[in-house]
């Protein structure tokens, strides 16, 4: 290793330091990796100096221990030498979106027969890009086919699924079918609904009955998504409220089905009504990002993981979320989830 | 003095139409007949009822992140 050299991160290797841990989040790659606190000091804090001059910094006693840390990253593909420091600007971490709403979640009841055309109306005027929809009662797949062929009129691009029952024999023709179908979540599932549906990346089962949205909120390393939209979007909005509405089983229209306040109702507006009259309550949580949110600012995974302000420790709106069981002052999961029963 | 006749009337002309054959479609003068009949689309997957929405099928996508997190329960 020249030691003349600058040693930097590449803009897509970005460090997240916590209270105790420090992951680099690669934004490209899909991935990230936890790095010592020292190293994290080397690449951030002395990314002016070269190689030598960090050394010299350290003392010499530690020139093997941090060529050997150097070298490693360099094996990960996480940081390139340069002598030209001043060319490699950061990566521009702004987020923005064409659409209005980007992410909706519908729980079927009785109001969307008689709603379903203003409802698909608004999908497509507020840009809706990702749907969320939940039956918690089994469903016929007249009904099913019926809302996912109205749905082809919008421009989303990805569907989810929360089903109690699988209506359909053939499950290939049904996905085939349906592309925009991204997910199917099966609730209370049984032992032999499992084994149908273990070979279909599409579909997971649970045993679980989903009977309603307060199964939700459960932050755990599974939720965790690396790429750039959620790493920008993070950084200037809730990771989970921003630009997201709901209408729940009684028609309430709501930023997220499981916080109290609701917007309005279906049966009596629309969404872009509530959106134009009610601006102000419907992105109340949106803009409260990671950085203020109580034990998740100084959380490593802050820019990775998906927030939730429905379940929260208190009425502090900054208050961290119940149903995480990560502590970042020691960077041990906790055993026992809060309030995820 | 005897003098060859290259332009002999008749040798070009069929010169030509044999390269005619050779030449690519666009250079030929097709007679196109207007085809009126509707082309039956309903077994055909790669199209949907909205035609102007088609260049969506192939960018049909996951979220960037957890729509909601209804999906992660502990069983």
């Amino acid at each position: 290793m020249n030691k003349s050299n600058y040693i930097r991160l590449f803009a897509n290797c970005i460090p997240v330091k916590g209270a105790k841990n420090v992951i680099v989040c690669d934004i490209q790659r899909s991935t990230y990796f936890e790095i010592d606190m020292v190293l994290h000091d080397i690449l951030v804090a002395h990314s002016n100096k070269t190689i030598e001059e960090i050394i010299e910094f350290y003392g010499k006693e530690y020139e093997d221990e941090i060529l050997n840390q150097l070298d490693q990253l360099q094996k990960e593909e996480l940081v390139h030498l340069t002598t030209e420091n001043h060319l490699f600007p950061k990566l521009d971490l702004t987020w923005e979106t064409p659409s209005v709403i980007t992410n909706m979640i519908i729980e079927h009841g009785d109001y969307f027969q008689e709603k379903e055309t203003e409802i698909v109306n608004d999908l497509i005027e507020l840009g809706v890009q990702y749907l969320e929809l939940r039956f918690y009662v089994d469903v016929s797949n007249e009904t099913l086919q019926n809302i996912l062929q109205t749905i082809q009129k919008t421009k989303i691009v990805g569907i989810y699924l929360v089903l109690q029952n699988f209506p359909y024999e053939d499950i290939d023709k049904f996905l085939i079918e349906n592309q925009r179908v991204v997910n199917i979540l099966l609730s209370n599932a049984t032992d032999a609904e499992d084994e149908r549906y273990k070979d279909y990346n599409k579909i997971s089962v649970v045993k679980h009955k989903i009977v309603n949205n307060k199964n939700c909120g459960i932050i755990c390393q599974n939720s965790f998504q690396v790429n750039l939209d959620l790493f920008t979007e993070s950084q200037q909005f809730n990771s989970c409220l921003n630009k997201k509405l709901s209408i729940i089983e009684n028609g309430d229209i709501k930023n997220c089905p499981s916080i109290p306040e609701a917007l309005g109702n279906i049966k009596e507006t629309t969404l872009t009504e509530i959106f134009d009259s009610k601006e102000e309550d419907v992105n109340k949580y949106w803009n409260i990002t990671k950085d203020q949110i109580e034990v998740c600012k100084d959380c490593e995974f802050r820019y990775i993981c998906t927030d939730c302000r429905a379940f929260r420790e208190s009425d502090n709106i900054y208050s961290k979320p119940l149903k995480c069981n990560y502590n970042p002052y020691n960077g041990k999961w906790e055993d026992n989830l809060r309030g995820s029963k | 003095m005897k003098t060859k006749k290259l332009n002999k009337k008749g040798a070009l002309k069929e010169s030509i139409e044999h390269l005619e054959n050779q030449l690519p479609l666009f250079f030929k003068n097709p007679e196109i007949k207007e085809q009126s009949a509707k082309i039956d689309v309903s077994n055909f997957l790669g199209l949907d009822e909205f035609p102007v929405y088609n260049s969506k099928r192939s960018a049909c996508r996951p979220c960037y992140k957890p729509i909601s997190k209804i999906h992660f329960i502990n069983e």
